[in-house]
């Protein structure tokens, strides 16, 4: 009988696992190439570090709008100009005990439900003074609950503290 | 070369370029908030469709409301109006404002197109099916949601991000301002994405 196909000696000489391998380590591969190629989203997200936010004790909505937290950067001050009312630009202001932040910002997202991105950067006024404009852009007619989240960065860490508070 | 030993090379290539590219990409600062949020959408005006991809030449100011808005969504719009109003003509004619309701039920596309040319007389306004308006408008890094009233005559109000979103002509989000924002900032914006 006529050959129809020649088989290469190097297939003959792959056994099932050999195979097995070589196509799972090829499809890592083309996965990453297809990633890189597509700048994908997903990518980025994977090589985001990850930070487990702490919960803290912190009520800004009560004079005199001040609270202090303990972070592994040591004691964190963290003071509003005033309460935080729902369309009202207001400042926060965070106070580090030692030229501890490379960054810093905070973001206000809903306890119960999503409600928007609302995220503030704060700029850097005095060695260990960073202070960010913000203003919950929600119009509403109901008191609303969030969750504050405050992400420091040292140059080598990530850290993240929240806290709930209660906006009208 | 052993096949496995070409394979070892090339998962050594690669995790060298991730390491580059993560390193790269570790700290780098995004050109526009449009990296993250906005995108191409669409909504249905009373003569049609907008479609953001059609609107290249021009800067888009998005607004999310609704007519029965009280106060928030008029006086936004109404500072937004007045701020365009006042830019040269020249500026004036590359930037398109849009209002979306996310009240569909309510809002009708002849009263919405009425409700937006006061404001403007540019001034489009559409609405969508709410399966369509609940995955736009995350996308903008908004929300809304409906607020039974029961002792009020109005019925229901809708909660809603209050937020000017800046598309610049590239139909990336460029920026957005906040209520607060608008008045003394608006004009500025426009001016750096608009040409003289």
């Amino acid at each position: 009988m006529k050959k129809i196909f020649v088989i290469p000696i190097f297939l003959k000489k792959l056994t099932i696992a050999k195979f097995l391998s070589h196509f799972v380590l090829s499809s890592v591969l083309l996965f990453l190439f297809l990633l890189l190629w597509l700048n994908s989203d997903d990518l980025n997200t994977l090589i985001t570090p990850k930070t487990k936010s702490m919960q803290v004790n912190c009520d800004l909505q009560a004079p005199p709008h001040h609270c202090l937290i303990e972070t592994t950067l040591g004691p964190l001050e963290i003071t509003t100009s005033s309460e935080i009312l729902s369309l009202v630009p207001f400042k926060i202001q965070l106070k580090t005990p030692v030229d501890a932040l490379s960054s810093a910002k905070i973001r206000f997202e809903g306890f119960d439900d999503y409600m928007g991105i609302n995220q503030f950067r704060f700029s850097q006024d005095t060695i260990r003074s960073w202070t960010a404009d913000g203003s919950i852009p929600i119009c509403t007619t109901k008191s609303k609950t969030w969750k504050v989240i405050v992400s420091l960065y040292n140059g080598t860490n990530y850290q993240s503290y929240w806290f709930k508070m209660k906006t009208k | 070369m052993k096949s496995s030993k070409i394979f070892t090379f090339f998962v050594l290539i690669i995790a060298m370029f991730l390491g580059v590219f993560s390193y790269l990409n570790f700290n780098k600062t995004p050109a526009s908030i449009g990296d993250q949020l906005g995108g191409d959408f669409s909504v249905t005006l009373e003569d049609g469709q907008f479609k953001l991809e059609d609107y290249r030449d021009k800067v888009v100011l998005l607004y999310f409301g609704y007519a029965s808005c009280p106060d928030v969504c008029p006086t936004a719009l109404a500072l937004t109006g007045n701020i365009l109003k006042k830019l040269p003509q020249a500026i004036a004619a590359q930037i398109q404002p849009l209002f979306i309701s996310v009240d569909p039920d309510r809002d009708d596309l002849k009263k919405l197109t009425l409700y937006g040319h006061y404001f403007h007389p540019n001034m489009l306004a559409g609405t969508d099916t709410k399966e369509k308006l609940a995955k736009l408008v995350p996308k903008y890094g908004a929300f809304y949601s409906i607020n039974n009233q029961e002792n009020s005559a109005m019925g229901y109000s809708v909660d809603h991000t209050s937020r000017l979103y800046i598309i610049d002509k590239n139909g990336k989000l460029a920026d957005t301002l906040s209520h607060a924002d608008i008045q003394p900032n608006l004009a500025n914006k426009l001016l750096l994405l608009t040409e003289k």
